[in-house]
C-alpha cells in the first residue's frame, strides 16, 4: 500500500502535492482539460493528413473515417495544379508550387535576419551605451508599442505606392527593419544585453577592439541563442504569413498565399478536398521540423518582462 | 586646434560614429515612412476624393460621416464596432482564467507535459491561416458527418454561416487557438520566480495552490501579465481575427470585426474614394484608445503589485 502510495505520488506529483481533496480534483480538472485541448488540436490536424491520403469519392463518403485506400495521388496532383496567375508590371506571369516555394524561402530567410540584426544591434546599444539619445529612443519604442494608431491602412496603401515600395519583394525586406527599436523582440534584447556585465566591453576596450568588434565578436554571440530563438519564430511567422503577400506583395505569391488563393478557387476548378488538404500539408512541414528541431531553444528562452519606464 | 587624426580616433568620435551607424538605417526607414504614413493619415482624414482620383478639402465632414454611419444600429461599422468590444471582452474573461491555471500546471509540471506543450505550439508552427481552413473544413464537412453518424443528428448547421452560431464558433476558434503563445509566455514568466520564495512560503504554511497563486505567483508575473494585457487593449480595434481566412471579403455582417472591416474597404476599393472617411474614423478612434492605453498601463504600474523590497 506504501509503495503504491509512493509510485502514484512520483507519478502525479502535481496532484499529489495538493493541501486537500478539493485542490486535487481541481488540478485533476485543468491537466485534463490541458490534454482535452491538445486532442482538440491534434484532432483536425490528422484528419488534415489522413484527408490527403484519401481518394476523391472516399473523402466524399467516409469524410472522417480511415482511408479505404491511401494514396499519395493528392500530393502529386497539388504538385502539377498549384499554380497562381498574376499580372504584373512585366506582364501575366504564372507561378508555379516551386516559384512559390523560392519566393516564401527568399523572404522568410531575409526578412526575419535583416529586422532582426537591427533589432538586436539597437538594443546593444540602448543597453550598453547610456545616453539621453538611447533613453529616449527605448521611451519612444515602448510608447509605440502600446499607443495604438487605427485606420493607417489606407495612408499605408497610397505612401507605399507613392514610395515603390507596394509590390516590390526587396523594398518590403529593407523596410521590415523601420520598428527596429519596438516590440517584444526589442524589449527582450534589451534585457537580456542589460544582464551582461559590461566587463567584458571594457576588457576588449583595454585591449585595443572597436565598438564594432566589441559588440560583433563578444556581446553578440553571447546572445545568440535568443538570437536564434527569435529568429526561428519570426521564420515561423513570416514563412506562414499569406496576408503580407496579399496586401503588400501580391506579385510574389509564396505558398501560403499561393494556397490561400488555390483553396478559394479549388471548387470552381473542380479540385477535391484531398488535393486541398494535400496542399495544406506541403505548406506545413519546413516548419513543423524546423520547430522539432529547435522547440527546446524556444520554449526555454522565451520570457516577456514588464513595459516600466 | 586638433589635429583630423586626432578627432577620427578620439574615444567619443568612434563611440559616436557606432552609435550612428546602428540607428541610422532603422530610423531613417522607420520614420521617413512612419511620419510620411502619418502625415497621408492625418491629412487623408480631411479630404475627400472622387473617382478620378483628385480631392478638396472638406474639414470634418468625414468625422461627421463616419460618426453618422457608426450610431446608426446595423450597420457594418456599427457591427464591427460591436464585435471587437464583444470579442476582446469574452476572449479576456474566458482565457485569462485558462491561461493562468494552464501556465500553472506546466510551470508545476506534471506526466506528458513535454508532449502537451509540443502540441499546444502547432497553432503557432503550422501557420494561422493552415489551422483556420482545416477548422473551416473541419466545420463544414467532417463535424456534420460525425454529428449525423454517432449522434444521429440530421442537417447539423454548417456553424461558420448559420446567423445563430458563427460569431460563437469564431470566439471558440481564437480562444482554442490561442493557447500556444500564452503557454509559452507564462509558465517561462513563473520560473523566473525564486525558489526560496516558495519554500519561505511552504515554510509560513503556504500550502494551498490558490494562496500560492494569489500571493506569489501572479503578483511576481504581474509585469508579464501587465504587458500582454495593455499590448491586448491597446490592439482592442486593429485585431482582424481568423475572419479573413474563414471568410476572404464575403463574411457575413455578424463576424465583422473593425481590423476585417478596414481591410476589406481597402482591399476591394478602387479608387481612393473611401480612404478619407476610414482614416477620419481611425482618427477618432485613436483619439479614444490611446489615451485610455496609457491610462490603463499607468494603473497598472501604479496600483498593481509591487514586487520590490
Amino acid at each position: 500500500m506504501k509503495q503504491s502510495n509512493f509510485k502514484l505520488k512520483k507519478a502525479f506529483p502535481f496532484v499529489t502535492n495538493s493541501g486537500n481533496w478539493a485542490e486535487a480534483l481541481f488540478k485533476v480538472i485543468i491537466v485534463t482539460l490541458i490534454f482535452i485541448l491538445c486532442f482538440t488540436l491534434l484532432v483536425p490536424l490528422f484528419w488534415m493528413i489522413l484527408g490527403s491520403m484519401k481518394e476523391y469519392d472516399d473523402f466524399i463518403l467516409h469524410t472522417f473515417q480511415w482511408p479505404e485506400k491511401f494514396t499519395l495521388e493528392p500530393y502529386k496532383d497539388i504538385w502539377n495544379m498549384l499554380t497562381l496567375e498574376v499580372y504584373t508590371s512585366r506582364g501575366r506571369v504564372i507561378y508555379n508550387i516551386v516559384d512559390m516555394f523560392l519566393w516564401s524561402l527568399l523572404y522568410a530567410v531575409m526578412q526575419p535576419l535583416f529586422g532582426l540584426f537591427f533589432t538586436c544591434s539597437m538594443a546593444y546599444v540602448c543597453a550598453k551605451y547610456k545616453t539621453v539619445f538611447t533613453e529616449f529612443i527605448v521611451a519612444y519604442g515602448i510608447l509605440l508599442m502600446i499607443i495604438p494608431i487605427m485606420g493607417t491602412l489606407p495612408a499605408t496603401m497610397k505612401v507605399y505606392n507613392t514610395l515603390g515600395i507596394y509590390d516590390n519583394m526587396f523594398m518590403m525586406i529593407l523596410v521590415g527593419s523601420g520598428g527596429s527599436f519596438s516590440g517584444l523582440q526589442f524589449l527582450m534584447f534589451l534585457a537580456a544585453y542589460k544582464n551582461i556585465p559590461s566587463d567584458y566591453s571594457e576588457a576588449a576596450f583595454l585591449d585595443g577592439a572597436g565598438h564594432f568588434r566589441t559588440y560583433l565578436q563578444i556581446f553578440f554571440p553571447m546572445i545568440l541563442p535568443t538570437f536564434v530563438m527569435f529568429y526561428v519564430l519570426a521564420f515561423f511567422g513570416v514563412w506562414n504569413d499569406y496576408g503580407t503577400f496579399l496586401i503588400w506583395l501580391p506579385s510574389y505569391p509564396n505558398l501560403a498565399y499561393g494556397m490561400y488563393m488555390f483553396q478559394q478557387r479549388a471548387s470552381s476548378l473542380g479540385v477535391g478536398m484531398p488535393t486541398v488538404l494535400a496542399g495544406f500539408v506541403i505548406v506545413s512541414i519546413p516548419s513543423a521540423i524546423l520547430y522539432f528541431i529547435t522547440h527546446d531553444l524556444i520554449a526555454a528562452k522565451f520570457t516577456v518582462g514588464g513595459l516600466k519606464g | 586646434m586638433k589635429k583630423l587624426h586626432d578627432i577620427v580616433i578620439s574615444k567619443k568620435f568612434s563611440r559616436n560614429m557606432f552609435i550612428i551607424c546602428v540607428f541610422a538605417w532603422p530610423l531613417l526607414v522607420g520614420q521617413v515612412l512612419s511620419w510620411s504614413i502619418n502625415w497621408e493619415y492625418y491629412t487623408l482624414a480631411f479630404k475627400d476624393y472622387n473617382v478620378t482620383g483628385n480631392y478638396t478639402w472638406v474639414l470634418f465632414d468625414n468625422f461627421k460621416a463616419y460618426l453618422q454611419e457608426l450610431v446608426s444600429g446595423g450597420s457594418y461599422l456599427y457591427t464591427s464596432l460591436i464585435n471587437s468590444l464583444k470579442m476582446y471582452i469574452l476572449n479576456l474573461v474566458i482565457s485569462m482564467p485558462l491561461y493562468i491555471f494552464f501556465s500553472y500546471a506546466l510551470f508545476k509540471k506534471f506526466r506528458g507535459k513535454k508532449v502537451a506543450m509540443a502540441i499546444i505550439m502547432l497553432p503557432m508552427i503550422i501557420s494561422g491561416f493552415t489551422m483556420c481552413l482545416v477548422f473551416r473544413k473541419f466545420v463544414e464537412s467532417a463535424l456534420p458527418s460525425i454529428m449525423n453518424e454517432i449522434f444521429h443528428i440530421e442537417n447539423f448547421p454548417n456553424l461558420l454561416y448559420d446567423e445563430r452560431y458563427l460569431f460563437g464558433t469564431i470566439i471558440f476558434y481564437m480562444i482554442w487557438s490561442s493557447f500556444a503563445m500564452s503557454l509559452m509566455i507564462y509558465p517561462n514568466a513563473m520560473k523566473e520566480i525564486p525558489d526560496e520564495l516558495f519554500e519561505s512560503a511552504q515554510i509560513d504554511g503556504l500550502n494551498n495552490m490558490f494562496k500560492e497563486l494569489w500571493y506569489i505567483i501572479l503578483p511576481m508575473i504581474f509585469p508579464t501579465l501587465s504587458t500582454t494585457l495593455v499590448l491586448g487593449y491597446a490592439g482592442i480595434l486593429t485585431q482582424t481575427g481568423p475572419i479573413l481566412e474563414f471568410y476572404m471579403y464575403d463574411a457575413p455582417l455578424q463576424a465583422y470585426t473593425m481590423g476585417y472591416y478596414y481591410l476589406s474597404c481597402v482591399k476591394t476599393a478602387t479608387t481612393y474614394e473611401s480612404y478619407p472617411l476610414l482614416a477620419a474614423g481611425g482618427l477618432m478612434m485613436t483619439a479614444v484608445v490611446a489615451p485610455t492605453t496609457m491610462i490603463l498601463r499607468h494603473l497598472f504600474n501604479k496600483y498593481g503589485p509591487s514586487t520590490d523590497m
